[in-house]
C-alpha cells in the first residue's frame, strides 16, 4: 500500500533572499528534469473580489490587460526587453508555443506557461516584463472591454443555463453587496466604466510582492532561478497582502430564486455558506462528504445514483465543498480559484420542463437526509477508499502540481495538500465524517436557484401540493422507486410565497 | 456455467524502443497478442501512476444502418451497465475503491474508455476492462434507463448554438457518409433508444472485438510486467464469429460550393463557418501536415486575418480553424463568432475567408513563416503531448487510431518536416476551393 501514497518532490516554499529590505514574494519550486519542459505559475492574491464598488470587472480586466496590453521596453534581471505591442508579442512567442494563460478569479489572477526547458529562459524573460512592464495599451481595453461586455450581455445570460445558475446562487448566498456577488468578468455596468487609468491604478495596487506567489517546475537552471529570484524585487511592495472577504450574512428559512432564461429545460442549484476552506482542520471531512454525497462529474455520489442512474432524471447531480468555477467544461478541480470563504453547493444538470419541480424537491430532500442522517457506513467507507487512491490523480502533470503547490501558499499550508487529503481521508471516520455534515449542513436555512423559461409556471408548481415526475413512454420503475417518487414529490422545501422571488437571467450580469 | 476459453495469448508481432531521435523519446513497446488486440505502452515519469485507454476502433462513422445513429456513442453509455460477472453497480464500486478516474467518450471516428489509476491497482483494472469487453451483459430496464441519460444529453446539448451549427454543417457537406450526423445522432433515432434492446447486440459483436480494440498504458509501469498482466485478462477474450461486416458508403465527390443557414429562436450571436472537404489523416504524405499548417498560418492567433478582424476591426470575438484528421475524407474549418460590432458583416467576412485563401492558392507562404510554424507545432507537441499521463495516453490512442504502430507519432513530425512553402500552395490549391466548400451561418432572434 505504501506505494500508492503522493511522492513529495523536491517542493520547497521560500522566500528570497535578494532583496535587501521589504517583503520578498514566495517562491515555490519543484525541480525535475525527467521530461524537457518548464512551467511557469505567477500568482497575484486578487481578483474580483478586489473591484471598487462601480467598477465590477476591473480585476479580470486588469489581469487580461496584462497578458495582452503589450509590453513597454524594460531591464529585467539583467535581460534587456524591447518594448512590443501585443501583437508583436504574440508573434515572438508563436515558434515557441509559449501559450500564456492568464486567469482570474474571485482571489487570485495568474500567469502560467509551460515552455520547452530549451526555451526557459526565453519564454521567462516575456513573462517577467509583462508582469514588471506591461504598456496597457487602450486600443486592447476597448477590445477587451467589447469582449466581456458580449459575454456579460449575451452569453452568460443566455447561452449557459448552468453556469448561469451557479452564479445567480453565489449572488444569493453571498448577497448583493458582498465581494463574491458579481462574476469575475464584473457586471455590463462596471465593465462599461473601466478606463485604463482605472487599469493602471489597480495595477500599481494590487500587483504587488505582498500578493505575489512564483512558482516554476521541471527544469530550472541555475540562471533562471537567480533571474526569477531578483526579477520581482521591482514590484512595490504594497501595503495589504489581501482582500478582507466577510462571511456570508446569516439567513434563516429556504429561499427559491426563479432564473428566467431562453432555455429548454430546467437546472437547479442549491447551497449554504460554510465557515471551512482548505486550511480548517474539519475541511478534508466535509471534501470527503461532498464527493461520498455527489463528485464533480462522477458516478462517484448518492445524488448520482439517485437522481441519474435510477431515474434518468438528468444528465448529473454533484455537490462540492468548495468553489468549483466553470465545473460544466473542466473535469479536473480547478487550480488558482482559491476562495477564503466557501460554500456547500448541490449543482442539478438541467431536466424536462415537467420535472423541473421534481428535480427541485428531490435534491433538497436528498440534501435533507444526509444532514439529518449522514453516510451510511457503506458509502463511508466507499468514498475514503477512493479518495486515498485518488488524491495522487489530481495532479499527474507537473502544471496541475505546481498548481495544487501555489494554492497551498494561498491557504497557508505547509508541504504538499494532496498528500495532506490523502493523509487526512486515510485517518477519517465515519462518526467524524457525520458528526462534521451534522454540524455545518442547515438544509434549513438554504438558498435555492432554479434557471426555466417559464416562472410563472414554475412558481405555480413549486408551491402546488405535488411535483410529480413522469417517466418516458415505455420505462417501468421498480415499486420501491415509484413509492419514492411519491414521497419526493410531496416533500415539503418549507418555501413560504413571499420567499420566492424571480428576476431575469440579465438582472443577474447587470449590476 | 463455466467456459474455458482456449485462445492463448501468443505475442504475434512486437516493437521496443528506447530514446530515439524522434517526439517520442520516452521509453515505449508495441505488442499484438494472438487475438489480434493490440497494447500500446510507453513509460512516463508519474511515480505511482499510470494512465490507460482502451479505444474501440469505431465511432459514429460506423453507424451506417437506416434509424440507428448514435449507437456508438449509446455503446459508450452502456458499457458501464454491467457484465456476466459483475452487476453495474459492483463494476462501478470497483473503480471507486480503487480511485480510479474513469470516464468515456465518443467520437466520429472511436469510442475511447480511458482512466488514470494508482499503479499497484492496474491489474485489477485491467481484469475488470476485459471482463465488461469480453462479457457485457444488461437487461432491457438497464437500456431504457441508460437510453432517459442518453435523450438528457442530447437535450443538454442542442440547447447549444455550437451543436446546432455542427449538426448543420455535417448534414450540409455529406450527402452519403456518416459524417453526415453528430456523435449524438439524429433525435428521432435517440428519442427510439428505448426500443433499441436487441438490435444494438449486432454493433457491439461487430466493432467490440479484441482486434478492434487496443489497450494503451502510459505511466509509471513495467512493460514485461504490464504486458503479462494484459495477456491474462485479454488473452482469453475471443475474437468469436465476426458479424457481416457493413460498407461504409464513399461520400461523392463534391463539385459544388453549398451553403446553410440556422435560425434560433433565441438571441445569440452570429455564427459563420465556412469548410472544405479533405483527405483522410494519413502520415503517407503531406497533406495532413500541410492542413494543419496552413489552418495556423492563415487563421491562427497570429495570422493576417485575425490581426485584421479580431484585433483591428474587432467584427469577430472567436476565429478557430483545423481538421482534416478523420480516418475517412473529412472536413477543415474555419469557425468565426462575430461580435456586437461584426454584425451585419459576414458577407465581407465570407470575402474576406476566400480572399486569404485565395492568398495561398496564389502564392507559397514564405519560409520563414512556415518554420516558425512548425517549430511551434513541434514545441506544443512537447509542452502537450507530454504535459501528463493522460494527454500522453490520449495522443497515442488517437493517433494510432488512424495507424496502428507507435511510430505514428514520429512520422507526423518526420511529414511535418518535409512540407515547404510550395506543397502548401499544392495543397490549397487541391482542397481549399470553391467545389469543395460548405458555408453554414448561424442567427439568433434579434
Amino acid at each position: 500500500m505504501k506505494n500508492i501514497f503522493i511522492a513529495l518532490l523536491a517542493l520547497s516554499v521560500s522566500s528570497s533572499a535578494a532583496l535587501a529590505s521589504g517583503v520578498s514574494p514566495r517562491f515555490v519550486l519543484m525541480k525535475s528534469s525527467d521530461l524537457p519542459i518548464t512551467t511557469f505559475n505567477i500568482t497575484f492574491r486578487v481578483g474580483s473580489a478586489d473591484d471598487p464598488k462601480g467598477d465590477e470587472g476591473l480585476a479580470n480586466l486588469t489581469a487580461r490587460m496584462l497578458r495582452e496590453g503589450g509590453v513597454a521596453a524594460a531591464t529585467i534581471a539583467g535581460m534587456k526587453l524591447p518594448a512590443r505591442t501585443r501583437a508583436e508579442l504574440e508573434d515572438f512567442l508563436f515558434p515557441l508555443s509559449a501559450d500564456i494563460g492568464v486567469s482570474a478569479e474571485k482571489e487570485q489572477v495568474s500567469l502560467s506557461v509551460t515552455s520547452t526547458g530549451a526555451d526557459a529562459e526565453t519564454v521567462f524573460g516575456v513573462l517577467a516584463q509583462l508582469i514588471l512592464a506591461p504598456a496597457f495599451a487602450p486600443a486592447e481595453l476597448d477590445r477587451l472591454k467589447a469582449e466581456e461586455l458580449d459575454a456579460l450581455s449575451k452569453q452568460l445570460p443566455r447561452e449557459d443555463q448552468e453556469e448561469l445558475g451557479k452564479a445567480a446562487l453565489d449572488q444569493v448566498i453571498y448577497g448583493p453587496s458582498h465581494p463574491y456577488a458579481h462574476v469575475v468578468q464584473g457586471t455590463v455596468k462596471g465593465v462599461g466604466g473601466v478606463t485604463i487609468d482605472k487599469v493602471r491604478e489597480f495595477y500599481r495596487s494590487m500587483f504587488t510582492r505582498r500578493r505575489l506567489t512564483v512558482g516554476i517546475a521541471g527544469v530550472v537552471s541555475p540562471r533562471l532561478l537567480a533571474r526569477a529570484k531578483a526579477a520581482f524585487g521591482k514590484l512595490p511592495e504594497g501595503t495589504s497582502d489581501r482582500a478582507e472577504i466577510p462571511a456570508a450574512p446569516a439567513k434563516e428559512g429556504v429561499r427559491l430564486t426563479i432564473v428566467k432564461g431562453p432555455f429548454d429545460a430546467v437546472g437547479a442549484h442549491l447551497g449554504q455558506p460554510i465557515p471551512l476552506n482548505r486550511a480548517s482542520p474539519e475541511f478534508g471531512d466535509l471534501y470527503l462528504a461532498s464527493w461520498a454525497f455527489g463528485k464533480h462529474r462522477s458516478f462517484v455520489g448518492r445524488l448520482m445514483s439517485h437522481v441519474r442512474e435510477i431515474r434518468g432524471l438528468n444528465y448529473g447531480t454533484y455537490s462540492y465543498a468548495e468553489d468549483f468555477p466553470a465545473g460544466g467544461h473542466h473535469l479536473s478541480e480547478p487550480t488558482q480559484a482559491a476562495r477564503t470563504r466557501q460554500a456547500f453547493t448541490v449543482w442539478a444538470r438541467p431536466t424536462t420542463m415537467p420535472n423541473g419541480c421534481f428535480l427541485l424537491r428531490q435534491i433538497y430532500r436528498e440534501t435533507n437526509l444526509l444532514a439529518t442522517e449522514g453516510l451510511t457506513k457503506a458509502e463511508f467507507d466507499l468514498t475514503k477508499s477512493h479518495l486515498v487512491g485518488n488524491a495522487p490523480l489530481l495532479a499527474t502533470g507537473l502544471e496541475r502540481r505546481l498548481g495544487y503547490a501555489v494554492d497551498s501558499v494561498f491557504y497557508g499550508l505547509k508541504g504538499d495538500y494532496l498528500a495532506r487529503l490523502q493523509k487526512g481521508a486515510q485517518a477519517a471516520t465515519h462518526a467524524r465524517v457525520n458528526a462534521v455534515i451534522k454540524k455545518y449542513l442547515h438544509p434549513d436555512r438554504m438558498d435555492m436557484v432554479v434557471v426555466t423559461p417559464d416562472p410563472d409556471k414554475y412558481r405555480e408548481q413549486v408551491l402546488g401540493a405535488k411535483c410529480e415526475i413522469s417517466y418516458a413512454s415505455g420505462v417501468t420503475k421498480a415499486p420501491e422507486v415509484l413509492a419514492e417518487d411519491k414521497v419526493i414529490s410531496t416533500y415539503p422545501l418549507g418555501l413560504a410565497p413571499e420567499r420566492i422571488s424571480v428576476i431575469s437571467s440579465e438582472s443577474v450580469f447587470d449590476k | 456455467m463455466l467456459k474455458i476459453s482456449m485462445v492463448l495469448a501468443i505475442v504475434v508481432s512486437m516493437g521496443t524502443a528506447s530514446a530515439g531521435e524522434g517526439i517520442l523519446t520516452l521509453p515505449h513497446k508495441a505488442v499484438t497478442l494472438s487475438n489480434g488486440l493490440k497494447v500500446y505502452m510507453v513509460k512516463y515519469p508519474s511515480p505511482g501512476v499510470v494512465a490507460y485507454e482502451l479505444p474501440v476502433h469505431a465511432g459514429s462513422r460506423n453507424e451506417v444502418e437506416k434509424g440507428k445513429t448514435g449507437f456508438a456513442h449509446f455503446f459508450e453509455h452502456l458499457m458501464f451497465r454491467g457484465t456476466k460477472n459483475m452487476t453495474s453497480k459492483q463494476f462501478g464500486e470497483l473503480y471507486v475503491r480503487l480511485g480510479n478516474e474513469n470516464n468515456a467518450w465518443t467520437s466520429n471516428e472511436m469510442t475511447d474508455y480511458h482512466g488514470v489509476v494508482a499503479s499497484i491497482y492496474l491489474p485489477k483494472i485491467l481484469a475488470a476492462e476485459a471482463d465488461r469487453f469480453a462479457n457485457l451483459e444488461f437487461d432491457e430496464k438497464a437500456l431504457r434507463d441508460e437510453a432517459g441519460a442518453v435523450l438528457g444529453e442530447y437535450n443538454k446539448d442542442v440547447a447549444q448554438p455550437d451543436f446546432l451549427l455542427e449538426e448543420k454543417m455535417a448534414a450540409t457537406a455529406f450527402k452519403v457518409h456518416p459524417y453526415g450526423h453528430t456523435t449524438m445522432g439524429y433525435k428521432e433515432d435517440v428519442v427510439k433508444f428505448t426500443e433499441r434492446y436487441n438490435d444494438v447486440w449486432p454493433f457491439f459483436r461487430r466493432y467490440y472485438r479484441p482486434s478492434n480494440v487496443s489497450v494503451v498504458l502510459v505511466g509509471d509501469i513495467d512493460f514485461n510486467k504490464s504486458l503479462k498482466d494484459i495477456e491474462k485478462e485479454f488473452g482469453k477474450w475471443a475474437e468469436g464469429k465476426p458479424e457481416a461486416p457493413v460498407e461504409i458508403p464513399v461520400e461523392p465527390e463534391q463539385t459544388d460550393s453549398r451553403s446553410a443557414d440556422v435560425r434560433l429562436d433565441k438571441p445569440t450571436q452570429t455564427r459563420l463557418e465556412v469548410a472544405f472537404k479533405v483527405p483522410a489523416f494519413s502520415t503517407k504524405t503531406t497533406d495532413s501536415e500541410a492542413l494543419g499548417l496552413l489552418a495556423e498560418m492563415l487563421f491562427g492567433v497570429t495570422s493576417d486575418f485575425q490581426k485584421e478582424f479580431r484585433f483591428e476591426k474587432k467584427w469577430l470575438d472567436s476565429v478557430s480553424a483545423g481538421g482534416g484528421e478523420t480516418v475517412d475524407p473529412g472536413l477543415w474549418l474555419v469557425s468565426l463568432r462575430l461580435s456586437e460590432a461584426g454584425e451585419g458583416k459576414e458577407k465581407e467576412l465570407r470575402a474576406a475567408v476566400d480572399k486569404t485563401l485565395e492568398s495561398v492558392r496564389a502564392k507559397e507562404p514564405s519560409q520563414e513563416r512556415l518554420d516558425a510554424t512548425k517549430k511551434r507545432f513541434k514545441n506544443a507537441a512537447l509542452t502537450g503531448w507530454f504535459a501528463s499521463p493522460e494527454a500522453l495516453a490520449k495522443n497515442v490512442s488517437w493517433y494510432t487510431n488512424f495507424e496502428p504502430d507507435l511510430g505514428v507519432l514520429d512520422r507526423i513530425f518526420e511529414r511535418l518536416r518535409d512540407v515547404e512553402p510550395k506543397t502548401l500552395m499544392a495543397v490549397a490549391r487541391a482542397h481549399l476551393t470553391n467545389n469543395h466548400k460548405t458555408t453554414v451561418t448561424l442567427h439568433g432572434a434579434k
